[in-house]
């Protein structure tokens, strides 16, 4: 083993949580480690967005860049929402055999210095205030138990770091300063969106979005390029490498160590986490963990808690209350593509750069309860490169896909919708009793169930969508939606965030009701997944505020009081 | 060289077809293409890939060196392209490869509407996906198209029209 090395907090996850809360750590002048599972990426060798084949190219994925997981049995497709189907025109339906699949690796995310904002297109929204409050006021599902006004000044904080571009005006989400950042431009697609959504009478406006349209901070403006989730090349994209990470290293009070994965996890005689245990170019490292802060990504985060046991007690770390690991909530998507006549160029403009929350609150579609928000989506869903419009939107085979490609680049039109996922008791991730990763830890396995209500939510954003390409006279070319594939991007819930100790992980500061120095600043903490707002933002405010919880001493451990 | 994503998604689909056919691969048994193979190959990709007014042939762009270079280290992708090439060689007539251009659009056409879990249907879908993408990543594919450059280092500033 090598040397014990004494820190004032360990963090476990770089991503948009660990980094916000380390960076809050040091900021308030305390020593942190922080240990990340992937690799560190250079975004000037790494990022292929430069070369000739760039469009081959998704986010790098490097060995160790992805966290291992499985897939347990998804639904049987019902007939009766048969209209639900994915396809495009090149290929026809896209799933054949009745059953729900994984579409790609099925949980999408990046293990890495930064983690899955390295991916993300860097939309950065506030959460609808009645979004956190569903139970007491729609009856489902789970509220939280802070409201808006409490991550508000955490909202702003966060977006002055961040740099984020946004409009004069968000409807119900009040704030109380302006974002720091004009909006951005409208690419020519989402021109033409907006105009369609007026003719229905939609409400669309400039989408909030964590890429410089000015420069900032250092950092150049966007260039429009429209490739975020590829990765950003120039650090106009808000990612937590360039952001709080970067912030934080300038304190010289952050360590990091990339390719370090947790093996174990200690707790002491008096609940506390005493100190983990972690892998470095094969060598196992033990620290003492004062504090211990888990922001793993809700996939990874119930997976550490579920491998390792209280050794007394012979239980789950973190799991009086029997609910790590429940209450998984998903990504509820759908998109319709078309082309629409006269667009020229729309593979050029910030992805998801114009966003309507007409139908986002939680009474917001009618019939069903849960909310949704409609979004640009034309370069999110790889409509910017020749290979896409040859393997998606042109049938066939000859002269006549050749000059299909010609004929139809640059005029598709996107229209993204992403709903609310209610928990669900068929919904929820456990250890897979077959499969180890490489240090011989279980690998989470995810199970996903649609109930009928997020079948009527996306009953509703697959025509809602359509109408929009009608409007704009548009002609369907593709549909993708999570009925058939199972492809999440956003993932909440594992671990919630609770006043009641029986029916929650962590309270409202993120502290495990179990060990009085482990905190969770990721989205696993969500108690209900938002009407389809990107989560960052949130986890940011919440992790920024976790911090301050324990820097202010209140919540520490009488074992550690910080210095 | 097919990138690791696009290999692990061709493998993906080639292995659930062979398995669910249950069409045995032993690697030691796979053996270099023949001449017939590469030139029935070559003619496929030309068929679905021609030289037009504006850019080449998918083998003026070496699509089926790539392809088969990668076969070489994947035995189910390689008796994937040989079943497949037997298939357009068994017309009965000559060769495909010695048909009339006409006679081997009209064959790959009745391949697009085959059975999709038949060999002569999911080799077409195959090999055709992957050439598109080893065709379409090379600028010199582009012209007469709106992208005449990689994405970066350059961008796409405003004003747009």
């Amino acid at each position: 083993m090598g040397m014990k090395t004494r820190y004032d907090a360990v963090v476990v996850g770089s991503g948009a949580g660990g980094a916000a809360a380390a960076w809050r750590l040091c900021e308030q002048g305390l020593h942190v480690l922080m240990l990340e599972a992937g690799p560190r990426f250079d975004p000037a060798s790494d990022y292929k967005l430069h070369q000739p084949d760039w469009e081959r190219y998704l986010f790098p994925n490097p060995p160790g860049s992805q966290g291992s997981f499985t897939i347990g049995k998804l639904d049987q497709l019902d007939p009766a929402d048969e209209d639900l189907h994915s396809w495009n025109r090149a290929s026809g339906r896209l799933v054949r055999d009745g059953t729900r699949q994984a579409m790609g690796p099925g949980y999408w995310h990046v293990q890495g210095v930064g983690g899955t904002t390295l991916h993300f297109v860097g939309e950065s929204h506030r959460l609808h205030p009645d979004a956190m409050k569903l139970k007491s006021r729609h009856g489902v599902g789970c509220d939280w138990p802070i409201d808006y006004a409490d991550l508000e000044p955490y909202y702003t904080l966060c977006e002055q770091l961040v740099g984020v571009a946004g409009p004069s005006e968000q409807g119900a989400r009040w704030r109380t300063q302006p974002y720091p950042l004009p909006p951005h431009p409208l690419s020519p697609s989402a021109q033409r969106l907006v105009a369609a959504g007026q003719r229905i009478g939609m409400h669309w406006q400039e989408n909030s979005r964590a890429a410089l349209s000015v420069p900032f901070d250092g950092r150049p403006a966007c260039n429009y390029c429209g490739n975020c989730s590829r990765g950003c090349p120039l650090g106009d994209k808000g990612s937590a490498d360039v952001t709080f990470i970067r912030k934080a290293e300038a304190s010289k009070r952050l360590t990091i160590k990339a390719r370090c994965p947790v093996v174990h996890i200690h707790a002491g005689i008096t609940g506390n986490i005493s100190a983990i245990e972690y892998l470095d170019n094969r060598t196992l490292h033990r620290v003492e963990t004062p504090i211990l802060i888990l922001a793993a990504g809700a996939v990874q985060t119930p997976r550490l808690l579920l491998a390792n046991r209280n050794r007394r007690q012979h239980r789950c770390l973190a799991n009086g209350s029997g609910q790590v690991g429940r209450n998984f909530m998903e990504t509820l998507s759908w998109s319709s593509s078309g082309l629409v006549p006269e667009l020229a160029n729309s593979h050029v403009g910030l992805p998801s750069d114009a966003i309507s929350w007409d139908f986002n609150a939680p009474d917001g579609i009618p019939g069903t309860i849960g909310g949704c928000r409609f979004s640009s989506s034309t370069q999110d869903t790889g409509f910017t490169g020749p290979i896409a419009y040859a393997s998606r939107v042109v049938t066939g085979f000859g002269k006549q896909l050749k000059s299909g490609v010609r004929a139809s680049f640059g005029s598709i039109m996107s229209v993204g919708a992403t709903g609310e996922f209610l928990p669900n008791e068929g919904t929820y991730i456990d250890l897979d009793t077959k499969k180890k990763d490489q240090l011989g830890i279980p690998v989470p396995r995810l199970h996903s169930h649609l109930s009928h209500m997020e079948i009527a939510r996306l009953k509703f954003m697959a025509s809602q969508t359509r109408l929009l390409l009608k409007k704009a006279g548009a002609e369907l070319v593709e549909e993708i939606g999570a009925w058939d594939h199972f492809s999440a991007t956003h993932v909440f819930g594992t671990c919630r965030m609770g006043s009641d100790s029986r029916s929650s992980v962590v309270d409202a500061t993120c502290r495990s009701h179990d060990h009085p120095n482990l905190y969770i600043t990721d989205a696993s903490v969500f108690p209900s997944s938002g009407g389809g707002e990107a989560p960052s933002l949130t986890i940011h405010a919440l992790a920024v505020r976790t911090a301050d919880a324990i820097v202010s001493g209140k919540m520490l451990p009488r074992s550690s009081r910080l210095a | 060289m097919l990138t690791s994503q696009t290999r692990r998604r061709l493998l993906k689909v080639v292995g659930v077809f062979f398995l669910s056919h249950t069409i045995e691969i032993k690697a030691a048994s796979v053996t270099a293409p023949t001449d017939l193979e590469r030139s029935t190959f070559a003619t496929f990709l030309d068929v679905l890939l021609p030289r037009d007014e504006f850019t080449g042939s998918a083998t003026d762009l070496h699509v089926d060196r790539e392809l088969l270079s990668f076969a070489e280290s994947d035995p189910r992708f390689k008796r994937l392209i040989e079943l497949g090439c037997q298939w357009l060689n068994m017309t009965g007539g000559p060769p495909f490869a010695k048909l009339t251009t006409e006679q081997q659009i009209a064959l790959v056409d009745w391949m697009t509407s085959s059975d999709f879990n038949q060999i002569p249907r999911r080799f077409y879908e195959l090999v055709r996906l992957t050439a598109i993408e080893m065709y379409f990543s090379q600028p010199a594919a582009w012209h007469g198209l709106a992208i005449k450059r990689p994405p970066q280092p350059t961008g796409y500033p405003p004003p747009w029209v």
